[in-house]
């Protein structure tokens, strides 16, 4: 006797059938999320963890997932508040009914909601945090019905965090993974940003060719109208890139066909940064004249807006111009401005420590442009590791 | 609503009617009863109404999911007829 094969129609489309209430209740979730967000946001630190532990109307899936969504918003504006908003993502989504979304929606949800606050971590400086907290993503990963784009985002965080801790190696192979995940998604988009991400990490380890190889890569993937700042960002890397490996010429062309962009944009920490691009393009090319008034300009307005790192290292590439033109008397008098300043700043003990030997080095006359390039891909490298001492695995 | 955030019922039911033969062998291969073939489909087509927005291929995603879902309870089954 055959076995009863089971008919097709009898099973999808019943399923189908079920789903309309189901449907109309996701998409009213999905219209008071942004409303309940908005009312959770405006209360206070206190109020909100109150509100998030006592309210039921607040522990619904959309609402968590705007949420990791906003604290992505604020990874580069606000750190602090990217990590105050996905601990709350993270609240509720531990608060999620079981019954009503299922335990694999539930999971996967939990899994984003902690890989998200990893990457907040990550990027507010705190690294032990980041991968502990990833770590938690895993786990709820392994307890979900294991979806592999949320897979791949967890990769792509564990990556940024290998990066900051000066891993390039393992954030590429990780990244490869998330890349075969993305094609197999046919996610054109998430596979080009990818590769962006992955030359980045090339960058980082001095592999300048093949990073700018890849951005050309990823930028043929990308959707410009999804994301216009990645264009941006990415052109930006390539050029980067072009210039450190020696195509100076290269890199300046490239630079006048994507000025536009920048303009586009609008955006002032990216006319900084182009500021910035421009200086170090006419410091590779030799025109001195030029390099000198940009790159001041743009460590000025890093100063102003207290990103101390940048505007330590864009203070590194003047004191170059000045080494270059034989100025010892201006490169020690740029050390002695720069201390005091950058003690004020975001600076960790350890990078405040590099800069005092700048600082020596510039009182005995003895700064070298291999010291000032040694210096800067230290303090490349520590942004995100504090625990990183100069000399260190160089 | 915009069909970015979440599917209408004609996307699922068009996701449905392409994918009817492909899911009907899904479970022909796993060895999954009708009722509890229909009972994953609705609690798979929920995981991706809520995922909607960031899925970009929903028939490949769908037939993954059904698929992994299809294996996961066989082999549960096959175990507990093994323990019983």
């Amino acid at each position: 006797m055959t076995e009863r094969r089971p008919d097709p129609k009898s099973q999808a489309s019943p399923a189908v059938r079920r789903m309309a209430d189901r449907l109309d209740e996701i998409l009213r979730e999905i219209e008071s999320s942004a409303t309940l967000a908005a009312e959770l946001l405006a209360k206070t630190g206190t109020e909100r963890a109150a509100a998030v532990r006592t309210e039921v109307r607040f522990h619904g899936l959309k609402l968590c997932e705007l949420l990791f969504t906003k604290s992505r918003e604020a990874w580069f504006t606000n750190p602090a508040k990217s990590v105050e908003l996905a601990e709350l993502a993270v609240a509720i989504s531990d608060r999620l009914d079981v019954d009503h979304y299922g335990m694999a929606l539930v999971e996967d949800t939990r899994a984003l909601a902690w890989a998200h606050l990893g990457n907040a971590y990550q990027v507010a400086s705190d690294l032990r945090q980041a991968e502990e907290a990833l770590d938690r993503a895993e786990e709820h990963h392994r307890h979900s019905d294991e979806d592999e784009l949320t897979l791949a985002q967890i990769l792509s965080f564990r990556a940024s965090l290998r990066n900051a801790q000066g891993r390039f190696e393992e954030a590429g192979r990780l990244l490869d993974r998330a890349l075969v995940i993305y094609r197999e998604a046919k996610d054109r988009h998430l596979e080009g940003r990818t590769l962006i991400k992955k030359a980045t990490a090339l960058g980082y380890a001095g592999r300048f060719h093949q990073a700018a190889r890849l951005v050309r890569r990823g930028l043929s993937r990308i959707d410009l109208l999804e994301e216009p700042r990645l264009l941006v960002m990415a052109r930006h890397n390539l050029i980067w890139y072009l210039n450190e490996s020696g195509q100076y010429e290269k890199a300046r062309k490239e630079l006048e066909e994507t000025r536009g962009l920048y303009l586009a944009l609008r955006d002032q920490i990216n006319l900084v940064l182009l500021r910035w691009l421009e200086g170090r393009i006419a410091l590779g090319l030799g025109r001195l004249d030029e390099a000198g008034p940009a790159l001041r300009e743009a460590r000025d307005a890093f100063i102003e807006r207290g990103i101390g790192f940048d505007a330590a290292l864009v203070s590194l590439d003047l004191a170059a111009v000045y080494a270059r033109r034989g100025e010892p008397g201006q490169v020690k008098r740029l050390a002695a401005e720069m201390l005091p300043i950058f003690e004020s700043r975001d600076l960790h003990a350890e990078a405040l420590a590099a800069l005092a030997i700048f600082r020596q080095a510039a009182e005995a006359e003895e700064v070298t442009l291999d010291l000032l390039e040694r210096m800067a891909r230290y303090l490349q490298r520590a942004r995100r590791n504090p625990e990183l001492r100069f000399g260190e695995g160089e | 609503m915009p069909s970015e955030t979440a599917p209408t019922r004609e996307d699922l039911d068009r996701l449905a009617e392409s994918l009817d033969h492909s899911i009907a062998k899904i479970f022909r291969e796993w060895n999954i009863p009708e009722a509890e073939g229909e009972e994953i489909v609705g609690e798979v087509l929920v995981r991706l109404a809520y995922r909607w927005s960031r899925i970009h291929d929903p028939e490949g995603w769908l037939l993954q999911a059904l698929s992994r879902e299809a294996q996961s309870r066989s082999e549960r089954s096959r175990k507990e007829q093994e323990d019983d």
